[in-house]
């Protein structure tokens, strides 16, 4: 769990401001789990920082603030992915010019998680990454538990499916 | 082949998880810090768009916001006062050094003044942008002029899919900062990285926008669906980062330039710093608590917002090592006293 040693103002905006602040480590690890790209992930944690700024009235009570930040975190992610489901996968297989930068999805486990719906690889991070319950994936993705529950079987059964495809591939070729 | 089990399966997930990299957020933290207090308040309704559009359009320009402040290493970053006292102070702040290594005045540190109505007009706003970019703008919004530590800023926007968003200093008409859209959609690199750099120093040549004596760095920023050649020219003062950053984006494909920023801000004196790296990294260690951490990232801040304004500090960034829990911690030591704090751990 994350332990910021930020001092929280007298006033509400101060309050939240620092609660903000203070989710944004935990919510970059996040947010990396969910899109498997360093970037996207920083993109989409100062878009939700700034989301949860304009929405701050929202925000009733600061001790919450995990939850409400993970939950317009996870709605940011979420769009992401299915802008990301919308236009054809980028792979960089070549090491990019400066030998610093790509997308991290050159392992198998990684590509595998990349092919799946929106949604499922949102479920696995939450579950996976993340290590939450069923119940508390649901608060964080604004979701039925027994959604959660029917989607998780379905994407590690889909999981499976691409992985050993891909073995089946690299078999049959090499 | 060998089929995967479900509990088998499971454990590869959390393996791949755990053991995933996370960047730095010590930079993330002060860019969103600076984002945040950079536009408090009805952002949405400045931009004079509805809905997501305003959201989008605000969104990228606060993102490229965050990105200066990413790429300059944080010195600036961090959380200027919202309050009329704190821009006041930053308005006063002693013995600031412009890029050119001149002493900045309270007015031309920032190009703002220290507080009240902003010497341009919404027309003179516009035409700057008009002037810089060599073309008219259609359809162009001013917003409401934004306090900031360093002074008054305006924003102009122009809608639709090849609009601009601008940042015109409010004080003396200058265009610091800048976002052409479309962003290029491309991965197809045809310049190396020095052909980058030379289109971006072409670029602020052209501009008139001083970069002399600041540091180049060229980076790749990689999204995936597309590429960026990210210039940055950084002034250091005795090791430390300093708000004096000139920050230029090209399209790969073809060396155009579609973004850019230029910050220079006033900063005090800086002093050497009495702690060296090695006993920081020494001094962190200890007030991280972790045995026998992996060190990231290491750097020397000349202001420590928004968590230690106004102290010179090291940023040291830990990992615990693979096979212990996986935690990180970011820890500054003061680089004249040594105090040590842990100011996020995750």
């Amino acid at each position: 769990m994350l332990d910021m040693a930020i001092e929280v103002g007298a006033t509400s905006d101060d309050e939240i401001r620092a609660v903000i602040l203070a989710r944004l480590p935990d919510g970059l690890r996040l947010a990396s789990w969910i899109l498997h790209d360093p970037v996207a992930a920083e993109d989409a944690v100062q878009e939700a920082a700034l989301l949860a700024w304009d929405r701050r009235s929202s925000l009733r009570d600061p001790t919450s603030g995990e939850a409400w930040f993970n939950r317009i975190l996870v709605n940011v992610c979420r769009g992401e992915l299915r802008r990301r489901a919308r236009r054809p996968l980028v792979r960089d297989i070549a090491p990019t010019a400066d030998g610093s930068y790509g997308v991290a999805d050159r392992d198998e486990l990684t590509r595998a998680i990349r092919s799946l719906a929106p949604e499922e690889q949102l479920l696995l991070a939450l579950r996976f990454g993340r290590d939450l319950t069923v119940p508390a994936i649901a608060a964080a993705s604004g979701t039925r538990e027994g959604t959660v529950k029917s989607r998780l079987h379905s994407a590690l059964e889909h999981l499976r499916a691409v992985i050993e495809a891909g073995r089946r591939l690299e078999e049959s070729a090499g | 082949m060998s089929e995967i089990g479900g509990r088998e399966l499971e454990r590869q997930l959390r393996e791949h998880y755990r053991t995933m990299p996370i960047d730095s957020s010590r930079d993330l933290i002060a860019g969103v810090a600076h984002a945040v207090d950079r536009a408090p308040q009805g952002r949405r309704a400045r931009f004079g768009l509805q809905g997501a559009a305003g959201l989008a359009a605000a969104t990228a320009v606060l993102l490229v916001v965050g990105a200066l402040f990413v790429s300059m290493g944080g010195a600036l970053s961090g959380a200027p006062s919202r309050s009329p006292a704190g821009a006041a102070s930053a308005c006063t702040s002693p013995g600031p050094v412009s890029s050119s290594g001149a002493p900045f005045t309270a007015s031309d540190a920032s190009g703002s003044p220290c507080a009240g109505q902003p010497g341009i007009t919404r027309a003179e706003a516009i035409a700057a942008v008009e002037r810089f970019i060599g073309r008219e703008l259609v359809q162009a919004e001013v917003g409401e002029p934004t306090v900031m530590a360093s002074g008054l800023w305006l924003q102009v926007t122009e809608a639709g899919p090849a609009g601009v968003d601008a940042w015109v200093d409010a004080s003396t008409g200058r265009v610091t900062s800048l976002l052409m859209m479309p962003v290029p959609a491309t991965t197809r690199m045809a310049l190396d990285s020095g052909e980058a750099q030379a289109a971006a120093a072409a670029f602020l040549t052209a501009h008139s926008i001083p970069f002399d004596g600041l540091t180049p760095a060229v980076t790749i920023e990689d999204h995936g669906c597309c590429k960026f050649y990210v210039v940055t020219w950084q002034r250091y003062v005795n090791g430390a980062t300093v708000p004096d950053t000139r920050i230029v984006k090209l399209d790969p494909s073809n060396g155009a330039v579609f973004s850019f920023t230029d910050t220079r801000a006033p900063y005090g004196p800086v002093s050497s710093p009495a702690i060296g790296r090695e006993e920081a990294i020494e001094l962190a260690t200890v007030a991280s608590g972790y045995a026998d951490p992996l060190l990231g990232t290491v750097e020397l801040l000349a202001d420590g917002r928004p968590f230690w304004p106004g102290r010179m500090v090291w940023s040291v960034q830990f990992h615990e090592r693979a096979g212990a829990s996986s935690g990180a911690a970011i820890v500054y030591v003061d680089a004249i006293t040594g105090e040590a704090r842990v100011v996020a751990r995750g």
